[in-house]
């Protein structure tokens, strides 16, 4: 028996869709409140002034990854400092468009500012622009580096858990060396006016509002992807929603329009 | 009670169809060749010629930027030259990271193109022999551009456009070293 000839089973699917139309109607309530009002709130961006202002506070730009963790201590090298902190390298108070795990080591030979990570050596203008990267494929000793020297002729050295090894001119080739007589870069501590301009410089002007209600809107600010999909539940279950309240809708209006009908026969009977 | 049940089945099944969806990895991206692998094969039973490095400085630093619309991101490229072939490992950004090619040019034209390396999440399909092949025997027009149409790739806009600069730029910077 099909549950549109059996009366009770439709009666029993209504109400279960209505159930569950009530509890996902609550769930859905908290995002339809928070996509609405940010929704307002980004409608009306330049009147609310949403891109002009910054936030501040530390623990939404540490959620933003913008945290003010900043190095100590570096390598200094001729007139520049070089640091390191969480991947990112610092060339005085900017940050350098490279990633290195672990910063080994910073001199400068001729006109040109060398550093280095564990398997890579970067080669650098004194105003901080990349000329190259030397790799193992570059023809870089095996090893891990260690760390990064010169030689009494300025060539660069330098030493990893493998031995010690001096540069060609052009860096690209490398020569085993058997003696220690180098001056190996060493770490000291950063300046501190150095350190409030690193700080400033990798917070930049700080997140603008209008970012902030836009990844509360997209679901960004709850961890990426996953907020994403967060939200994508949420507007699903807002379709559902939509579609099951047209559904009750419908079976109520043609009760009430069948019960009409039945009264309406009735009277003219009666009449 | 027993629709209440496939309500709740129905909804089950579209939420792990969708954290399927969502967690189904839709790149390929990743390092697919060495730099090192790459020479070996375009240097066929010889060693790999001694690495050469080119100062992208005044004429060549203004072409490149002419063929890039950009300056190149090193100031300094590294080549492998065996006579009149050349060899050339060099990167451009797709969209935000960086796209690792290998060009091998013989007597003025490609003869080999390969992406080494991808690093965005989406384009890779650039990688595959049906693209790369359409670069070889390429060469440069008057104008620096490459003298054939490079076909495009659906969803691949940026990939396509950052490999086709390279190929030229590996051809401008063969002309110059070999014209020296």
């Amino acid at each position: 028996m099909s549950p549109r000839s059996n009366p009770k089973a439709h009666r029993r699917r209504h109400f279960s869709f209505y159930i569950l139309h009530r509890y996902l109607g609550l769930l859905a309530a908290l995002f339809v409140l928070l996509l609405a009002i940010t929704g307002i709130m980004l409608n009306h961006t330049e009147a609310l002034r949403l891109d002009d202002r910054t936030i501040h506070s530390d623990s939404i730009l540490e959620w933003y990854g913008i945290n003010t963790v900043i190095p100590e201590r570096g390598y200094q090298s001729g007139k520049h400092w070089l640091s390191h902190q969480n991947k990112s390298v610092f060339f005085d108070d900017r940050v350098l468009n490279l990633a290195l795990k672990k910063l080994t080591g910073a001199v400068t030979t001729g006109q040109i500012l060398v550093l280095s990570g564990e398997d890579k050596v970067v080669l650098l203008t004194q105003d901080g622009e990349l000329v190259d990267v030397i790799d193992r494929s570059s023809g870089l000793p095996d090893g891990k580096i260690q760390r990064l020297g010169l030689s009494k002729q300025t060539q660069l050295v330098l030493e990893t858990d493998q031995g010690i090894s001096i540069a060609s001119s052009d860096f690209l080739s490398w020569q085993a060396s058997e003696t220690n007589d180098f001056e190996w870069s060493q770490q000291a501590k950063l300046p501190e006016a150095l350190q409030i301009a690193m700080a400033k410089n990798w917070r930049g002007e700080g997140v603008t509002l209008e970012r902030l209600i836009l990844d509360l809107h997209s679901g960004r600010l709850f961890g990426g992807n996953s907020g994403v999909l967060l939200m994508d539940l949420a507007a699903i279950i807002m379709i559902f929603l939509a579609l099951t309240g047209i559904w009750m809708w419908v079976i109520r209006w043609r009760k009430r329009r069948a019960h009409s009908l039945a009264y309406k026969r009735h009277r003219e009977k009666l009449s | 009670m027993q629709y209440r049940k496939h309500a709740i089945k129905v909804v089950s099944v579209a939420f792990c169809l969708l954290v399927i969806f969502i967690w189904t990895p839709v790149s390929a991206k990743g390092v697919y060749k060495t730099n090192s692998q790459f020479l070996q094969e375009s240097f066929p039973g010889q060693e790999v010629p001694p690495t050469q490095t080119l100062w992208l400085t005044g004429e060549i630093k203004d072409g490149i930027k002419e063929i890039l619309g950009h300056n190149y991101v090193k100031l300094r490229v590294k080549y492998w030259r065996d006579k009149n072939s050349t060899a050339w490992v060099l990167e451009e950004i797709g969209k935000e990271r960086p796209i690792t090619a290998g060009f091998f040019i013989d007597q003025g034209k490609l003869k080999k193109t390969e992406v080494l390396a991808f690093r965005e999440s989406r384009g890779w399909e650039i990688k595959h022999p049906f693209f790369t092949r359409q670069f070889i025997g390429a060469g440069l027009n008057v104008k620096n551009k490459l003298d054939r149409n490079i076909d495009g790739i659906t969803g691949a806009t940026l990939s396509v456009s950052a490999m086709t600069r390279l190929s030229q730029m590996a051809l401008y910077l063969h002309q110059h070293v070999t014209a020296q």
